[in-house]
């Protein structure tokens, strides 16, 4: 590694993040409250696509019921804000631990096995919190849902956020979720996270080595579980409403499509699929019904032109004008 | 009505819902089991048999003929199984199985909404009904209950196909070369045949199945754009319960599923919507790979 | 990228971002009506005779003059039956496209979500297909207003229809969600009020969307009542008949259903519906046989080569409340509209008949049609005979029933 691109590539990084935090604090105020609100949304799709990529991009599982955990979030943090105590802060946080045990709980029996008999597993294990959700009429409403979530103001010692606000959602969210999303990416670039890696690129050989590929298969889909949980517990304050649809697999196959777009053996991937999908959506159902055939043309294209993602593209295109320089260090 | 005319009737009820299962999984789990390929859109081919069939009926007045339209609706849809297969599969074997998932997952998306479109018009309805040829529209009398025949018409289909395919692939000359292009393929094409080609016949089976199935259901079920989808999930867990790869898997596997749907809905109606989640889970647990599955790699 | 690029650029940008943020000007704006839909899968058929009939209603206002002299324009969206969309979709229509109401949706748990929304920015919903009475009951609002009779009126209304006959012995087959467990409840309780020798022998509940009703067929057939109350609706009531009927069951078995009586269901099924079963629906086109509604079911037809389901009516009659209730107040301001509408009972013109839309629970006052059917030549389909109009006071919410839905959404309001 010559020392002079080291060095250029890792300030390059952190300027772009600086230059992206800058952006997203002064967005609200150039986009309005509608576009706000959706960014919001974008924010909770990529802090869920993040944790569900834990498993597919670094773990190599294929989690088909991702949904069910930020749907145990969601519900959690409802019924405890409804019910319970009008604290934002604490309703999240044992939300948190909530869908955390539900994870571990969950991927004890999943991580038995392999492959596509894992992804159906966890699909299975979905469309029983869905059937819970759906019958259960008494604690969670049922079909109906629950109406009217409270988003009470947080006391943040210096200043009040009026979390009912979309803009003062917007940057509780912000924090919130840039937080864990780092914390995620400081997780696979840990030891730990190199094995998930090895564990992904070659189960057999993983073994052989001494690592219980189990347990750390457990422990990626509890930490996936938590922060897909964490996801939900933001969402429910924010769109004030919950029903079943949240935990069916349908949620669950787009947090599949949106980091498969974005591009999986990327970090940031996940991210970039959340926001393509979010905004493209919002743009073309507003012209057409036939937003269907428009997706699935674009699926259909893209695995067969950039099965990297979006990210994984844009990387190789980068490499190859890196490459074709005249400037060579 | 006795006790034993009523365990009769149960369990016909539950081989009629099985045989529909099955009719539907079997075009999946031949086209896993061979090509070795996950496809997410054959819930589509499915409701394209069973819109096949309500067209021809309708628009083209093949009315008076059943059969006609039991044989041209598959054919179609086979055919259309030939070029996605042609235009698009063939490119994704080598891929991982979640980018087929994806790129099936666009074509059900294309399908939905190419049907959404043709038969969705104006003045058309959303719901589309085929009636069932006249005289299998009638009951049966079975120890005193009535059955309807179109029922028994359908357990002959499951059977007969069940039967056909095993013969098929066990004991015919195509069949010895699909099971040598399921597992030998490098073989094959060293003897210069042209195991591409298979491929494409083998997925235009598979589709061929599914759109049989599709019109098979279509006179005793509704047919309307998004069936594809709901039916998918219910057909994967057949296919995965039974062992991915072995059609006669998939024949077990619907028929438990089927007498445990009927037997569950009898006795323990609360929670009839998650029976066949849990009973994955439980042969999950028990049989990793599935009641007959293959295994394609521990560790 | 030189200087010069980035300035042209940013400049460019700037440009931009002034234009979309200029305020419109010109001559009169027109009223922006925000519809939600379901477009897809199983239920889309309600959605596309709705969008349909407001397209109708929108185009005949605006050719006889508008409302207050400005037009009328409408947008669509699929709620696809997900409250997470149906919620974007109406954020989208109050904060991008700035409209001035909503209409809509076709989902129950899509209303309630859309609901609360236009609560929190205080825009009218006008809701035509939802049928849950929970909107004009324990989470009422006044920013919203139903047009149809909801799930309390057809049950009820099914009671007073089916009291009179001769069954005493009832079941109930309907799709395991809110809709059909409150739909039953609310059926059966007023008829043992009105009929108290009546018995219930048990209660069916297939998914929603089963595609094989043969082992609840076979329980029916096992039990043998003497009728059976069924707020299956849709597909799954055309699947129901088309598996039914094999097995001789409508022979046997007189059936009630409080929804079915819908071009969705009648159509598809064809001329394979038996004769005599009892249908409801809350406007079925053949009647009344006077001009509203004569005009409306032929300029429908023209226009859409179908005849109006019930869903098409109740839209089409919401746009046109909306606009008795904007001319009423004067104004598309929203408080001023409330208030308008709540001074005293709103009755305007619908091809079903006259409507009054009262105040205390925003629900319109209608009357329920049940018949039984009978197929139709000239047609193609089944429709009714024998109609009966139960009278919508009669099957409303009572005083004191409204005055507990009054208490508590005040007491809601101050909870917040």
């Amino acid at each position: 590694m010559r020392p002079g691109r080291t060095r250029w590539h890792s300030i390059g990084k952190w300027v772009l993040i600086a230059v992206c935090a800058v952006i997203l604090l002064v967005l609200p105020r150039f986009i309005g409250e509608y576009y706000t609100n959706l960014a919001v949304k974008i924010f909770i799709m990529a802090l869920l696509a993040c944790s569900f990529n834990l498993l597919l991009g670094y773990t190599g599982l294929l989690s088909f019921g991702q949904a069910a955990y930020f749907a145990v979030g969601a519900y959690a943090c409802a019924l405890l804000l409804k019910l319970v105590i009008p604290n934002v802060v604490l309703a999240i946080l044992i939300s948190v631990v909530i869908s955390a045990a539900v994870a571990l709980v969950f991927g004890y029996f999943c991580v038995r096995l392999t492959e596509i008999y894992f992804a159906m597993l966890t699909l299975a294990f979905g469309q029983i919190v869905y059937t819970i959700a759906f019958k259960w009429e008494s604690l969670t409403g049922g079909d109906n849902g629950l109406a009217g979530i409270p988003s009470p103001p947080l006391n943040c010692g210096l200043f009040t956020l009026d979390l009912s606000n979309a803009f003062h959602y917007y940057y509780f969210a912000l924090v919130l979720i840039s937080v864990s999303i780092g914390v995620l990416y400081l997780i696979v670039n840990s030891p730990f996270g190199a094995t998930l890696k090895s564990i992904r690129e070659n189960p057999e050989r993983a073994s052989f080595m001494g690592q219980n590929v189990r347990v750390f298969q457990l422990i990626s889909f509890g930490i996936a579980g938590t922060f897909s949980g964490l996801a939900g517990a933001i969402f429910a304050p924010f769109e004030k409403f919950v029903s079943p649809e949240l935990t069916y697999w349908s949620k669950s196959a787009e947090i599949v499509l949106v980091s498969i777009l974005g591009g999986i053996y990327t970090f940031i991937g996940p991210v970039v699929g959340s926001a393509v999908m979010i905004l493209l959506e919002d743009y073309i159902s507003t012209y057409t019904s036939y937003w269907s055939i428009f997706l699935g043309t674009v699926l259909i294209i893209f695995v067969i032109f950039m099965p990297d993602g979006i990210v994984g593209r844009t990387n190789q295109i980068f490499y190859k004008l890196r490459t074709q320089s005249p400037i060579k260090q | 009505m006795g006790e034993l005319s009523n365990i009769v009737i149960q369990v016909l009820n539950g081989i009629t819902f099985a045989m529909f299962l099955y009719l539907i999984a079997a075009g999946l789990s031949i086209v896993f089991g061979v090509i070795n390929i996950v496809n997410f859109a054959h819930g589509s081919l499915y409701m394209l048999g069973a819109f096949f069939a309500y067209g021809l009926v309708h628009k083209l007045n093949f009315t008076g003929n059943f059969f006609v339209t039991l044989i041209f609706a598959p054919l179609l849809v086979g055919l259309v199984g030939l070029a996605m297969e042609y235009v698009l599969l063939r490119r994704i074997y080598k891929a991982p199985h979640f980018l087929q998932l994806l790129m099936t997952y666009g074509v059900i998306l294309v399908i939905q909404d190419v049907v959404k479109y043709v038969w969705g018009g104006l003045g058309e309805e959303f719901v589309k009904s085929v009636p069932p040829p006249p005289f299998l529209s009638k009951s049966v009398d079975i120890l005193g209950h009535p059955f309807p025949s179109y029922y028994l018409f359908t357990i002959f289909c499951g059977f007969s196909l069940a039967f056909f395919i095993w013969w098929f692939i066990e004991r015919s000359r195509w069949g010895s070369l699909i099971r040598a292009a399921a597992s030998q393929k490098e073989m094959l094409n060293a003897l210069g045949i042209n195991v591409k080609m298979i491929y494409t016949l083998v997925f235009g089976l598979g589709a061929l199945l599914g759109g049989l199935g599709g019109a098979l259901a279509a006179p005793v079920r509704a047919a309307y754009p998004g069936m594809g989808v709901e039916v998918i999930v219910e057909c994967f867990i057949v296919v995965v319960v039974g062992g991915l790869g072995s059609v006669q898997g998939a024949l077990a596997a619907a028929l438990i599923i089927g007498q445990l749907e009927v037997s569950g809905i009898m006795f323990l109606e609360e929670f009839s919507m998650v029976f066949i989640y849990l009973l994955m889970v439980v042969v999950l647990l028990y049989k990793p790979r599935g009641l007959f599955g293959k295994k394609v790699g521990e560790y | 990228m030189s200087t010069k690029k980035w300035m042209t650029g940013i400049v460019a940008l700037f440009i931009v971002v002034i234009w979309a943020f200029t305020p419109a000007m010109g001559k009169e704006k027109p009223i922006k009506l925000g519809t939600l839909f379901v477009m897809s899968g199983k239920l889309g058929g309600y959605g596309k005779s709705g969008w349909q009939a407001v397209q109708l209603a929108i185009d005949e206002i605006n050719e006889s003059g508008g409302i207050l002299g400005r037009k009328m324009v409408a947008f669509n969206e699929d709620e696809k039956a997900k409250p997470e969309i149906g919620v974007q979709i109406a954020k989208k229509y109050i904060l991008k496209k700035k409209v001035d109401f909503l209409l809509g949706p076709t989902a129950s748990s899509v209303g309630l979500a859309v609901s609360d929304v236009c609560r929190q920015y205080k825009k009218i919903l006008i809701v035509t297909q939802s049928a849950t009475d929970v909107l004009t009951g324990p989470q009422f609002h006044p920013y919203q207003f139903s047009v149809l009779s909801n799930a309390l009126m057809q049950s009820r209304a099914g009671a007073h229809y089916l009291a009179p006959k001769p069954y005493k012995r009832w079941m109930c087959i309907g799709p395991d969600y809110s809709y059909g467990h409150s739909s039953w409840e609310t059926f059966i309780a007023k008829l043992k009020e009105l009929r108290p020798d009546v018995e219930v022998l048990g209660e069916l509940w297939p998914k929603l969307m089963t595609p094989d009703f043969t082992p609840f067929i076979n329980k029916i057939l096992e039990a043998n009542p003497d009728a059976i109350w069924s707020p299956l609706w849709g597909g799954d009531t055309v699947t129901f008949i088309k598996q039914a009927l094999p097995f001789g069951l409508f022979d046997k078995v007189k059936f009630a259903f409080p929804v079915g009586a819908s071009m969705e269901v009648l159509i598809p099924v064809g001329k394979d519906m038996p004769e005599g079963i009892y249908m409801s629906a809350r406007y079925f086109f053949t009647t009344p046989e006077y001009g509203r509604n004569r005009r409306f079911v032929k300029a429908y037809y023209e226009r859409f080569k179908e005849y109006p389901s019930y869903m098409a009516e109740e839209s089409y009659a919401g746009v046109y409340f909306l606009k008795a209730a904007i001319e009423r107040a004067g104004t598309t301001d929203t408080e001023a509209i409330i208030k308008a509408v709540e001074r005293e009972p709103l009755a305007w013109e619908t091809p079903e008949g006259w409507k009054v839309m009262r105040k205390e629970d925003h629900l319109a006052v209608e009357d329920v049609v049940w018949g039984e059917t009978v197929y139709s030549e000239k047609y193609g389909f089944a429709i009714l005979k024998n109609i009966e109009s139960i009278q919508g006071e009669l099957v409303v919410r009572t005083e004191e029933e409204l005055k507990e839905i009054r208490a508590s959404y005040e007491k809601r309001m101050k909870g917040r």
